[in-house]
């Protein structure tokens, strides 16, 4: 039985759960990656198929251990809910020379590769800032059309001013390791004000206990809101539990909010879209000759952007 | 088959190694050999199984597997990678094999579907060649 070539084809088999599920599945997202137009078809086919529960973003500097903690994080919710499916998306990045990319994620994943209810995708940046992918969002629809209850959006390693995670995800959790700054750090705007929480992994380490004091004491004298802290050892597989105690705690308080929040997204993914189009077309009606006319002073700007919007059929 | 006009995504490609066998520099030197192409190679280290590999390949999508060995075992788990392949229906992704293989080998693995082999000493520029070549003939028939 081979899958289906065409979108809607692909999606019906998704969301069969057929033999075939997966292989559908890992195609539908080869095509959600394609091209922007594609992955908005995808989201809204897909609009009110199955979704996932909890999307959570992963995201922190490179090394600080988000793959296994990753990992960590599928076991703990395989062993919670049996019965329920777990996708992971992980980002790395594409070469700024060849375009190509190693994705590595899965290297620290690979005991799950044969288990039937997980679905690990790798993806790279093509060049994308911010941390994840335009096709990202759809990726994760699909996992949720396939039957995944928690989808886990793996970053690649960010800096201070990749969040694009933020509008894919209903939470994000910012992975820190013990070493990374001192309390100026924490101080920065960026990516210290769009975590929903904070965790201090390799807490074996040595320094991990200080790190996290500092961290605490700087979150709660400049933000109002509380944000939780948490310390893990991805290595030691400690402190798992509880991380994904207080995620559940927040799906159980936000939920209703994450609903309108993804509708939101989803409506502005849209109109990103569609002035994407449109800039395309404006981009290929464009003349140069037009610049002259301006500097020429035959024209004006706003007139010459009359003209070249009504120039389209 | 890419029937829209924006730029073509990279060809995805899994290099791994099956079986007991902890040498990586082989299976390292040819991802980066493949990202250095252009190609968005998937990589998924040491001791995998055949299922492994097999799975990772469906959810991943990718266009070709690439197998690196140095153990000897290259027979058996490439067959069973072939097997698994058929099983789960996606026969379609192409299979490459390369490492420490004897000549004689090398028949029986293109017997078993594999697409080439790549013994030691097989130059950078030979195998982007060959790679590029069979990837090509495959998306010509699928369009």
């Amino acid at each position: 039985m081979r899958v289906s070539k065409g979108v809607s084809g692909l999606i019906q088999e998704v969301c069969s759960g057929s033999v075939n599920s997966f292989r559908s599945a890992g195609r539908l997202m080869s095509v959600a990656e394609d091209s922007f137009e594609r992955t908005i078809e995808i989201l809204c086919a897909l609009e009110g198929k199955k979704k996932a529960r909890i999307v959570l973003g992963i995201t922190g500097a490179p090394g600080s251990g988000k793959s296994l903690l990753t990992g960590r994080l599928v076991s703990e919710f395989r062993a919670r809910y049996p019965e329920r499916m777990v996708g992971i998306i992980a980002v790395d990045p594409s070469s700024p020379f060849s375009g190509g990319a190693i994705l590595g994620d899965r290297v620290r994943m690979m005991e799950h590769a044969n288990d039937p209810k997980v679905f690990i995708r790798s993806l790279a940046t093509h060049g994308q800032v911010g941390g994840v992918t335009e096709g990202t969002r759809a990726i994760v629809a699909i996992m949720g059309a396939l039957g995944c209850d928690v989808v886990l959006v793996e970053t690649v390693g960010v800096g201070q001013m990749e969040f694009a995670v933020r509008d894919v995800a209903d939470a994000v959790a910012i992975i820190l390791a013990p070493g990374q700054g001192d309390t100026i750090q924490f101080l920065k705007a960026g990516l210290m004000e769009i975590g929903d929480l904070f965790v201090v992994n390799k807490s074996d380490h040595p320094d991990a206990a200080q790190f996290h004091a500092q961290l605490v004491h700087s979150l709660y004298s400049h933000y109002s809101e509380i944000r939780p802290v948490l310390q893990t050892s991805a290595r030691d597989n400690t402190g798992i539990g509880n991380f994904v105690d207080v995620i559940e705690g927040m799906h159980a308080k936000n939920f209703e909010q994450w609903k309108a929040l993804r509708q939101e997204r989803l409506r502005g993914a849209i109109k990103k879209a569609v002035l994407f189009h449109a800039e395309k077309r404006l981009k290929s009606a464009f003349s140069e000759l037009v610049v002259s006319e301006v500097l020429s002073g035959r024209s004006s700007v706003s007139k010459a952007a009359d003209e070249l919007i009504y120039s389209i059929p | 088959m890419n029937t829209n006009t924006e730029k073509k995504k990279p060809t995805r490609f899994l290099m791994g190694k099956v079986g007991l066998d902890g040498h990586t520099r082989g299976v390292k030197d040819i991802a980066r050999l493949l990202r250095d192409n252009g190609f968005d190679v998937i990589y998924s280290g040491l001791r995998n199984s055949p299922l492994q590999i097999v799975n990772t390949a469906i959810q991943e999508d990718v266009s070709a597997i690439g197998l690196s060995f140095l153990s000897g075992a290259h027979l058996s788990l490439t067959k069973e990678v072939m097997v698994l392949l058929k099983e789960k229906f996606a026969d379609d992704i192409l299979v490459f094999c390369g490492g420490t293989i004897p000549p004689g080998d090398i028949i029986l693995l293109k017997g078993m579907g594999v697409a080439e082999v790549f013994s030691t000493g097989t130059s950078h520029k030979v195998i982007i060649e060959k790679i590029t070549a069979f990837l090509g003939e495959k998306s010509d028939e699928s369009e």
